[in-house]
């Protein structure tokens, strides 16, 4: 077990510069520096990585809840593939509340099969522990299916109409499994294998542009599967720790901690102590195979003088310079990325192909981005909307619900109607049925379905302006269940929604008039336009990059990044990025920030928002240059984002400017269509302003000038009289 | 052998100045037309003015003069009695001894009590010919013609004279207005932008309803469409008709004068009941030496208007209106085509419509209609104004703005209220006016004249924007006093005439604003605007942008209809880039009001390719 003592060391060191603030607060007391001592000299065996998945990490931060006398759903915990696992359980919460006359049950099924079932009474908070074996994992994902019922009386139509109880799947409701690293063998294990929340550690130096993108496509990809991504600097040897930070941060906040004590007592040595930070290598490590090298050789250094019996092994790589390769990090095993092809093995991981990275070192040659975009689609079928095969089992009515998300409209084109192949069933009383389609809950269509139950087409134009970034379509059937008296369940008969069902595209415009139109446009490729200070401040800029990135574009196979800077203006020749301190060639903006104070006024002239009044202000707006659409951000207070700027909540849909701030976006506008706030410049002297300020100076100045005219035409008129009287 | 008791038109035979057939013919036509022998054969052309008079002078054994190389001894005729010298056609020529010798075209008992009235019991009489005695009599009373012309209604009237073109009370108006707008801008510009809205809202409004309301009731075509009737024309009995002055003033066109001989040679009425009087300035030589080179029949006569400001049509009917001898008088321009029958179911109309109607206006039409796009809107222009609102206005008794042309006077009623003021370029809507306001009607008939539409837009710009300063003009004349005007037109004349007068002028004006307004917003867009578009005044707003051009353009479409000209209809649709014309035509006459108001911006006639073919064709036919 060579890589133990490295393991034990580094967790504790890491967890403990994790948790620095709290730290900072604690009162606990000191524990025994013997056992830790032991540990770090290598003591201890059979090391297990725990992970846990919540149902708010799923997307779930309030829970599911039931309200009434019924309800069912499926909910997927992820489990990583290609790894071992063990001591896998689900914890499944359950809150609820029922009357006494009420009875009600609940049962949890795992992969389809009935694990538990109880009745429910009052209101209580009750724990299911479910245990998890190999064969309930499929796909990579835990399936728990819990179904709610209850019954007041024997009437189902009383039965309706009650309010009943409620039940609430806690957002605490959890997976929890371990893993053992030392399974961990390939490039696919160790991806699979990645934390709910990513490290991505960068090198200390200056980034290359090739690094920068792939920490910028590796950020992106494991965004979208669901990972909280956090993007740090490698420790520099030698550097970080001379000033002595290490040394007196440990002395000031965890001289309770035991490693502390140990590390106080005498065993650091400040300028080789940089392995004592090798918790923050993270889970990815960007940086070339030298500056890993380095902090090798000084972990081993460090390990030697704290009396380790060994510290070869710890930094490792596995394999050659470049690509994608497998680095021993203690606790766990990271992926580096040391090369020049590190964007391009990047892609590879967050494709789908990333499956066949089976060995421990993988490197990929091919540019996506090269490649031309395809022929633009004529529509996007239910069946990639999440239809399923779109069949239900009705009595008086059933409901299809699908979402239509921009991102997924191909380049060049747009959304133009619905074609819906709807096969409603025969009723069993042959009277029509009735089909109404809402988009965006707008009712669109009601239409009587004659016939015999035979599959019909309805064709739904979208109107302009209904859509935005993320749109529900839903379509509800109903029918006469007819037969059934409240005693008995009606019979039910098929229906469906068929995947054939499209979204009928047409051709767009080449230009963007809302963020969200600029989707299918980045479809078609993006450039990502960075500052020469992002490469070296990565840290700093990427998680904005990240998030715009993440959050409009559809896929990274097709992104690029362009570095301006100096007297270097950025010129896009495709649909762009521009993060702040990027200087966008040509670019018309709708907020111009050139003409003094920017403040955000209803039409009552109230001041809603003075932009320029916050410093850590960021405008995000929709650009037109060079022919091409984009987004160019700007940081109010500095060329370089603030890393205390929320990005989490940027989630730009309507509108052409965004202003966001810590607290997350506060507003979003178009400035061409809004007319209840508007954009003023009150500096800017307009004509307006010049007209206001000056108002009774020119209406005074203009009756003058009306007097004098009065007068003398009054003159006039007088010598023009006076020979005639 | 000739003998004094023979009649002149056999002494005429017998001195070979005219053929038995043509005697035989003119006698003919006198039975019929019951006017003096002598004015068939000058009407008819059959023997020249001097053969005639010298002729006649024989008949009568009085001597024969040629004032022109004999001119009237200086001092004789007096100012005074110039208008009956024209009417008599009589003129004291020279003094022998005691006696004073008169000279006159017309000897017989009527002109000899008038010289013995002034001139005592020894009065002689030599003949001269017409054409001397008018001239003579121009060129010895051109000051006080001249001056009669141009002040005459000034100084007898000066209340309805444009010659002030803002009384001192108007103008003490205008600066209180624009001095409370200015305050009110200064106090609570909102609050005055949104009243000032408001005013032009309505005033938008008002002037849609006032027009639909005009066109409905125009659109009546049992009222003015079979107004005369042909079976009414065909009563008519030539010895019954009156005499019929005919002036057609004219400068600088004479491109267009065969158009308009030929025109009036078509005429149905008695050539010998129509005096006709080419009114020409002075100067103008090639318009003088074109018609004089034209040949013309003795009815036509040249009226010369000496030099003097203004320079102005109106002017110039004055002048010749002291040489008419009609009992109704008509104006027309030099390239009018009235239809042959217009005369007479204008006499009908007159008879019908009883003494109270002093004035009768024709339609007004082009013959040039489809020549191009400005042609086309000009008739749709024109269709709309004469075929439904002018009806509208006499059936709602609203003042009737005349036309330029082809309306037709009784000459007493015109002369009482001294004629035209010629210090207004829209004399004849000014006198429409006044005519209403001195408790006359005008009414309108269904005879068309036939004109040149303006072909090109510089010149139609011109004359257009003189059109519309003649509105203002007019309207600033007849609202110095508001109140006479209200108890003389009455309630629906006197709104009527705010809108259909003052609207017209002021929408021309106030459109360019609203519509810049308009695509400044669309353009830069934003919320600027909405303070003054409060939420009811938006809605006005809108019923006047949208139901209000939409109907115009409606009309517009509609128009042409009553004529049947259908290919002209799909036209209508382009009206608002008339209107866009006709406003740059109001600003231009808004400048020359202030600039140089009684400038008489002229016309150019004969631009026109089918003008052109028609001036040929009047030609083609003068030489058959």
């Amino acid at each position: 077990m060579p890589m133990i003592p490295h393991v034990r060391l580094a967790v504790m060191i890491s967890a403990l510069l994790l948790a620095q603030p709290a730290l900072s607060q604690a009162q606990n007391p000191p524990a025994s520096s013997g056992n830790v001592l032991a540990d770090l000299r290598g003591d201890a065996t059979g090391w297990q990585v725990r992970r846990t998945v919540t149902l708010a990490d799923l997307g779930f931060p309030q829970g599911i809840s039931f309200g009434g006398l019924s309800g069912s759903r499926d909910v997927f915990f992820p489990v990583p593939e290609w790894v071992g696992i063990g001591d896998a359980k689900l914890d499944a919460q359950v809150e609820y509340a029922v009357a006494p006359d009420i009875r009600a049950d609940a049962r949890f099924s795992v992969d389809g099969r009935p694990r538990w079932s109880g009745r429910l009474t009052d209101t209580a908070v009750k724990t299911v522990t479910l245990p998890i074996a190999r064969t309930d994992m499929r796909d990579g994902f835990v399936r728990l299916h819990l179904d709610y019922a209850g019954v007041v009386t024997d009437n189902r139509c009383e039965d309706q109409r009650q309010l009943g109880g409620s039940l609430t799947l806690a957002p605490d409701s959890r997976l929890t499994y371990t893993i053992d690293p030392r399974a961990i063998d390939s490039v696919r294990a160790a991806w699979a294998a990645l934390p709910a929340k990513v490290r991505i550690s960068v090198s200390a130096a200056a980034l290359t542009p090739a690094q920068y993108e792939a920490a910028l496509v590796l950020a992106v990809g494991l965004k979208r599967a669901g990972h909280a991504v956090e993007v740090v600097r490698l420790p520099a040897v030698g550097v970080d720790l001379a000033s002595g930070g290490l040394a007196q941060r440990v002395a000031a906040t965890a001289r309770g901690d035991a490693l502390g004590a140990a590390l106080v007592a005498g065993n650091f040595n400040k300028d080789e102590a940089a392995p004592a930070t090798a918790g923050r290598v993270g889970d990815i490590v960007i940086a070339p195979a030298e500056e890993i090298g380095k902090l090798k050789a000084a972990a081993e250094a460090t390990l030697t003088g704290l009396g380790s019996k060994s510290g070869a092994g710890f930094l490792a790589l596995t394999g050659d310079a470049g690509g994608a390769q497998l680095l021993n990090a203690g606790d766990h095993k990271a992926l580096a990325f040391t090369g020049a092809d590190a964007a391009t093995t990047a892609r590879l991981l967050v494709a789908d192909w990333w499956a066949l990275a089976g060995g421990p070192a993988v490197a990929a040659n091919a540019a996506a981005h090269d490649l031309p975009p395809g022929p633009g689609a004529e529509g996007i079928g239910f069946d990639r909307l999440g239809l399923g095969d779109g069949l239900q089992s009705i009595v008086d009515q059933g409901e299809w619900q699908v979402r239509l998300d921009y991102g997924a409209v191909p380049a060049g084109r747009r959304p133009a109607a619905l074609v819906l192949d709807l096969a409603p069933g025969r009723s069993l009383n042959d009277k029509p049925q009735l089909a109404h389609v809402f988009v965006n809950n707008m009712l669109l269509r009601s239409q009587r379905l004659e016939g015999d139950g035979r599959l019909q087409q309805l064709t739904v134009p979208l109107p302009a302006g209904l859509l935005g970034r993320s749109n529900s379509v839903r379509v509800l059937l109903q029918r006469d269940a007819g037969g059934g008296d409240c005693h008995a369940l009606p019979l039910a008969g098929p229906a469906q929604l068929l995947p054939s069902s499209t979204v009928r595209l047409e051709a767009a415009e080449d230009r963007a008039r809302d963020f969200f139109e600029l989707m299918p446009l980045y479809a078609g490729g993006a450039a990502v336009a960075v500052g020469k200070g992002d490469l070296d401040n990565p840290d700093a800029s990427l998680p904005l990059a990240v998030q715009l990135v993440a959050s409009m574009v559809p896929s990274v196979d097709r992104l690029t990044l362009a570095v301006a800077g100096g007297d270097k203006a950025f010129a896009p020749d495709r649909p762009f990025i521009a993060l702040p301190g990027v200087t966008v060639d040509g670019a018309s903006l709708p907020v111009r920030l050139d003409k003094g104070r920017v403040q955000l006024q209803d039409r009552k002239g109230n001041i809603l928002l003075d932009v320029t009044g916050l410093p850590a202000m960021t405008i995000t707006q929709l650009a037109q240059a060079k022919g091409q659409s984009g987004l160019v951000v700007t940081q109010l207070g500095g060329a370089v984002a603030s890393p205390k700027l929320s990005t989490q909540k940027l989630l730009l849909d309507r509108g052409n400017v965004a202003f966001t701030d810590a607290t997350g976006q506060l507003v979003s506008l178009n400035t061409d269509r809004d007319t209840a706030v508007a954009i003023v410049y009150p500096d800017a002297g307009g004509w307006r302003d010049y007209a206001e300020r000056f108002r009774l100076v020119l209406i005074g100045a203009a009756w003058i000038a009306l007097t004098l005219v009065a007068v003398g035409a009054f003159r006039r008129w007088l010598k023009n009289r006076t020979p005639t009287t | 052998m000739l003998s004094q008791n023979q009649p002149i038109g056999e002494l005429l035979v017998a001195k070979g100045l005219l053929t038995v057939e043509r005697l035989e013919k003119a006698l003919s036509v006198q039975k019929s037309w019951h006017v003096r022998f002598g004015d068939i054969l000058l009407a008819l052309g059959y023997v020249r003015p001097r053969d005639l008079y010298s002729t006649l002078a024989e008949r009568f054994t009085l001597p024969f003069v040629d004032l022109m190389a004999e001119p009237p001894e200086d001092g004789l005729a007096v100012a005074e009695d110039a208008d009956t010298y024209a009417d008599l056609l009589v003129l004291p020529w020279r003094r022998d001894g005691e006696a004073v010798v008169v000279a006159t075209a017309d000897p017989g008992p009527r002109t000899l009590q008038f010289a013995r009235s002034r001139f005592g019991p020894k009065v002689r009489m030599v003949v001269t010919s017409k054409f001397d005695i008018l001239w003579t009599l121009q060129r010895t009373f051109e000051t006080e013609y001249s001056h009669e012309a141009v002040y005459g209604l000034a100084e007898i009237d000066p209340e309805n004279s444009a010659k002030t073109v803002i009384t001192p009370q108007q103008g003490v108006f205008f600066y209180l207005m624009v001095s409370v707008l200015l305050l009110g801008l200064a106090l609570a510009p909102v609050a005055t932008a949104i009243a000032l809205n408001l005013v032009m809202g309505l005033f938008y409004l008002g002037n849609f309803f006032l027009k639909l309301t005009l066109v409905w009731f125009g659109s009546d075509t049992t009222y003015v469409d079979r107004k005369v009737t042909d079976a009414e024309v065909r009563a008519l009995k030539d010895e019954d008709l009156p005499v019929f002055t005919i002036l057609v003033p004219m400068y600088k066109e004479p491109e267009v004068l065969p158009i308009l001989a030929a025109a009036l040679r078509r005429l149905d009425y008695p050539l010998a009941k129509l005096d006709i009087k080419l009114v020409l300035e002075a100067g103008d030589r090639d318009t003088i030496d074109a018609a004089k080179s034209l040949g013309l029949e003795g009815v036509f006569e040249i009226i010369r208007v000496p030099a003097s400001k203004p320079q102005t049509k109106p002017k110039a009917c004055n002048y010749a209106l002291h040489f008419s001898r009609g009992d109704f008088l008509v104006i027309f321009d030099a390239e009018d085509q009235p239809e042959p029958d217009q005369l007479k179911k204008v006499i009908v109309a007159f008879n019908k419509a009883g003494p109270k109607t002093a004035c009768i206006q024709c339609r007004l039409n082009y013959f040039n209609a489809g020549e191009n796009w400005l042609t086309r809107m000009f008739t749709l222009d024109y269709s709309l104004w004469f075929d439904f609102m002018l009806p509208g206005l006499e059936r709602l008794r609203i003042p009737i703005p005349l036309g330029g042309t082809s309306n037709h006077f009784r000459m007493d009623v015109l002369r009482n209220l001294r004629a035209w003021d010629p210090f207004n370029v829209t004399e004849d809507a000014d006198l429409g006016v006044r005519l209403t306001q001195k408790g006359y009607r005008v009414g309108v008939v269904n005879s068309t004249t036939f004109e040149e539409a303006n072909c090109s837009i510089p010149n139609w710009i011109r004359q257009r924007s003189r059109w519309i300063k003649g509105y203002m003009q007019t309207y600033l004349v007849h609202m110095r006093h508001p109140l006479r005007l209200y108890k003389s037109i009455g309630h629906a004349g006197f709104w009527g005439f705010q809108f259909f007068i003052g609207g017209t002028m002021l929408s021309g004006i106030l459109n360019p604003l609203f519509w810049a307004f308009y695509a400044l917003w669309l353009v830069v867009g934003g919320d600027w605007l909405d303070p003054v578009f409060p939420p009811v005044l938006l809605y006005l707003s809108l019923i006047n942008l949208i139901l209000g051009n939409g109907l115009f353009t409606y009309l517009s479409i509609l128009a042409p209809v009553k004529r049947g000209w259908m290919t002209l209809a799909p036209w209508g649709l382009t009206v608002a880039g008339y209107w866009a014309l006709m406003s740059v035509a109001a600003y231009k006459g808004l400048w020359q009001l202030i600039r140089n108001p009684f400038y008489w911006e002229k016309t150019q006639h004969g631009l026109s390719k089918v003008a052109q073919q028609e001036v040929a064709k009047a030609l083609a036919s003068v030489g058959k």
